[in-house]
């Protein structure tokens, strides 16, 4: 036991060592020197190169595949870059480096040594020994995938004829950057599915940065005819030059129908953010209302009018154009669609309150919102659009006529379309609105004139007879102008016809007198 | 010379002694003023019903339209006055002759000519007076009842409106004189004259359509029967006074530019641009049945027989 250290003293200067930090120019160090890998898989060893002991001036290295399996590729790369040789500059200490090695897919499993060597070289150099370093690399079929394919809603429900889409997400766990396939594996017979990414287009390969993930979704469109129950679509990634799939089940549930218990205000809101508004009678009462869905699938809301007033009328407008009445719209999963309610009251109706219910109806269910208009004729009158006349008082005879002008004025900011004129006839008094009576558009501040033809029928009680006129355009009525109407029965003119009658007579007794036989 | 124009005063004064002893007779006779009287209320109710009407009409009412238009008198007029016409002259000469009358006339220094020119001035002079009075009638019946007033212009075109329907029912007192020349007794003289009343003033316009239907094969023969209606005195008148076409019951429709004398529309020179034939052969008719009257009495035997 007394010659052990003896030996050894002796023994250990004879010993070639290997090349170590401590004794050359150059060191590797890693953590890693195995990894478990697939038939396919591009296996990457991070490593560092840093000069071996203290010296400030620069060193060259040259790399070389010592040992790599038949029919394996590897390289070794700086900075994304393969690389042959590099030099550690003189003020530089250290460099990553890595080593990618691409195995073959037929590869069978087992422990593939993968050796490189590193040699100094340059004019400072005095050592000229190679270092290598070995990485092993394990082939099993059976390990777990570098990469995941999951969505995070695997399950929806639908109606037959409407799609529904599925986010879905790709994870590389590879380091490096990465192609997949995406495919279709099964669908339901007759349903359409569409592999589509974030901006829509179909596609067929996703590529992943190195330990990232990339998302796309899947839409699918089940068959009008589907049947009501659960459907599985089956969509699968697969990395290129690799025949390893991770499959992704995706559940499509149909349900033609929704939950019966439940009332359409559980699905669709209907938001009006003012309810009551006081008017004149002779106003449009304007609500600016909302359909919001929260049901998960697009829905069709016809719109209707429960209840109003008698008289009233009650209308669906867009926002954009007043022409157009809303009946019924297409509501999307989530959207919501904003809309005007034009209440128009009966024109004599007194001051009061009254409700109007509108509803959104979708089959036999129904979201309602009641809104309410109080009349109050003690408004003042904007008189956005005004009438006068020329005259507003004027006398006839029985039969005879006169026409007198019509004087519209819209006083608003805004053109108005249509505008018509309206006369309230009393007995004995015909009015006729010369032209059309119609301005097809009347400007902000701009005023028209409509002749109208009165006349006293031919008979019409004496006295003052009052008719009124009003203009009126779709949402603009205006104040009613009183045109009085005095009618007088000639006095003169049945004196004449008594006189002319009884001068008739006279001359004839006075001819048959006269000139008749006695 | 001077016997010559001794002898045509003469001539003019016995014509005015005929008219006047005519006239007398006539305006005397019961047939008359019952004729009259009857006439006068039928144009009064018209009257008061183109009034009554006028309210639901709505249009504006004139005393022109009381005469004018579907509800104006002027229709009422075309059909019934030519009856006084008739009623004057259906038995005029052969009542005179029947009588012998006519025979003791001759025997004083009178003259045939004298005597069938005086009838027919006094004949004239009773239709004027009926007119008139018919005229004004309804004249006075619309301003009681309407109120409204009379311009001069209208008084200026009733009055026109009076003397072409005064030559429109000359027109038929003519007829009936020369009838009343050739017939043997007052009823034949009566009865043709009532059927040619009928067949002018109500059923002209029916029988013309008929007739030019059956002659051109077509169900709505407009063309050749408002050619055929030129024939009618009653055309005339209508086309004078409201422009019609036709005026007799179930006549020929057309919508005239120019609605006759009442449309105001139109000054009356518009007036008589448009309607002066129609005029014209409202002078020039009596003219010509007075001439074949007076040749026809001149030349028939006028004894009792």
């Amino acid at each position: 036991m007394k010659l052990l250290p003896i030996l050894l003293m002796v023994l250990l200067p004879l010993m070639s060592f290997p090349a170590g930090a401590d004794f050359s120019s150059l060191a590797v160090l890693n953590e890693i020197s195995g990894k478990v890998a697939k038939p396919g898989d591009l296996v990457e060893f991070s490593f560092t190169l840093e000069k071996g002991y203290n010296t400030s001036e620069s060193t060259s290295v040259t790399f070389f595949l010592e040992k790599v399996p038949e029919n394996w590729t590897a390289g070794i790369y700086a900075d994304g870059t393969q690389v042959s040789q590099i030099t550690l500059p003189e003020e530089a200490g250290e460099k990553e480096l890595t080593l990618k090695v691409r195995v073959p897919e037929n590869e069978k499993d087992g422990a593939y040594p993968v050796k490189i060597g590193l040699r100094p070289y340059g004019e400072s150099i005095r050592n000229y020994d190679t270092v290598y370093q070995e990485f092993t690399v394990t082939i099993d079929r059976n390990a777990m995938s570098n990469m995941e394919i999951y969505s995070d809603i695997p399950g929806k429900k639908t109606h037959p004829g409407i799609p529904v889409s599925f986010g879905a997400t790709v994870e590389n766990k590879y380091k490096s950057r990465a192609n997949f396939q995406i495919y279709l594996v099964s669908k339901p017979e007759g349903w359409g599915v569409d592999l589509l990414s974030t901006d829509g287009t179909r596609i067929t390969r996703l590529g992943v940065p190195g330990e990232g993930n990339q998302q796309f979704s899947v839409t699918v469109n089940p068959p009008l005819n589907a049947t009501k129950g659960d459907y599985e679509v089956l969509v699968a990634a697969c990395p290129e030059k690799s025949n390893q799939s991770v499959l992704l089940p995706l559940s499509v549930t149909i349900n033609p129908e929704m939950a019966k218990n439940e009332d359409l205000s559980a699905y669709v809101e209907f938001n009006s953010s003012i309810v009551g508004l006081a008017i004149r009678p002779e106003k449009t009462a304007k609500f600016a209302v909302s359909l919001r869905s929260r049901y998960d699938q697009p829905l069709k809301l016809n719109l209707k009018v429960l209840s109003q007033p008698e008289g009233w009328n009650t209308e669906f407008v867009t926002d954009d154009d007043e022409d157009e009445r809303l009946s019924s719209f297409m509501l999307g999963a989530g959207e919501e669609q904003a809309f005007i309610v034009k209440v128009k009251p009966f024109l004599n109706a007194t001051s009061g309150l009254y409700p109007i219910t509108v509803a959104a109806v979708s089959g036999n269910r129904t979201v309602s919102r009641q809104l309410e208009v109080n009349i109050n004729n003690n408004l003042e009158n904007a008189e956005l659009l005004k009438v006068d006349s020329n005259p507003s008082e004027l006398t006839l005879n029985p039969g005879s006529s006169s026409e007198i002008r019509i004087n519209v004025e819209n006083r608003g900011n805004d053109p108005l379309e249509d505008v018509t004129l309206e006369i309230n006839e009393v007995t004995g008094i015909t009015s006729q609105i010369q032209g059309f009576g119609t301005i097809e558009e009347l400007e902000a501040g701009e005023s028209k004139t409509i002749p109208v033809q009165i006349t006293a029928n031919a008979n019409a009680g004496s006295g003052v007879k009052e008719i009124f006129v009003r203009a009126k355009s779709d949402d603009l009525v205006s104040s009613e102008k009183s045109i009085k109407v005095n009618v007088e029965k000639s006095s003169s003119s049945g004196l004449l016809g008594i006189a002319l009658l009884g001068f008739a007579i006279i001359v004839l007794v006075f001819v048959v007198r006269k000139f008749g036989r006695r | 010379m001077s016997t010559k124009m001794k002898n045509k005063s003469l001539d003019i004064k016995n014509v005015f002694h005929v008219a006047q002893k005519e006239f007398a007779d006539l305006v005397s006779g019961s047939l008359f003023l019952t004729l009259i009287a009857t006439y006068t209320l039928i144009i009064f109710v018209f009257s008061w019903r183109s009034v009554h009407l006028g309210e639901h009409t709505g249009s504006e009412f004139t005393l022109m339209s009381g005469f004018s238009g579907v509800t104006g008198v002027t229709r009422q007029i075309g059909w019934f006055s030519p009856l006084i016409g008739i009623a004057l002259g259906f038995d005029t000469i052969i009542k005179e002759r029947k009588s012998g009358s006519l025979n003791v006339l001759l025997t004083h220094p009178v003259f045939r000519d004298n005597i069938i020119a005086g009838k027919m001035l006094g004949i004239m002079g009773i239709l004027m007076t009926v007119i008139i009075f018919s005229t004004i009638v309804p004249v006075g019946t619309i301003l009681i009842f309407s109120g409204i007033h009379m311009s001069e212009t209208e008084l200026l075109r009733i009055t026109a409106f009076i003397v072409f329907n005064f030559l429109y029912v000359l027109i038929f007192a003519e007829v009936a004189i020369l009838l009343s020349t050739v017939a043997n007794d007052a009823e034949d003289s009566l009865v043709y004259n009532v059927i040619i009343w009928l067949s002018i003033c109500i059923v002209s316009g029916s029988i013309i359509i008929a007739t030019a239907s059956i002659v051109t094969g077509q169900s709505d023969p407009y063309e050749l029967a408002s050619k055929i209606i030129t024939i009618s005195p009653l055309h005339h008148y209508s086309e004078i006074s409201v422009g019609e076409i036709d005026l007799s019951w179930g006549g020929i429709n057309n919508e005239p530019v120019i609605e006759g004398v009442f449309d105001t529309r139109f000054t009356l020179f518009q007036w008589f641009n448009e309607f002066w034939s129609n005029l014209l052969f409202l002078i020039i008719a009596p003219l010509l049945l007075f001439i074949l009257s007076f040749l026809t009495f001149l030349r028939r035997d006028i004894s009792t027989g």
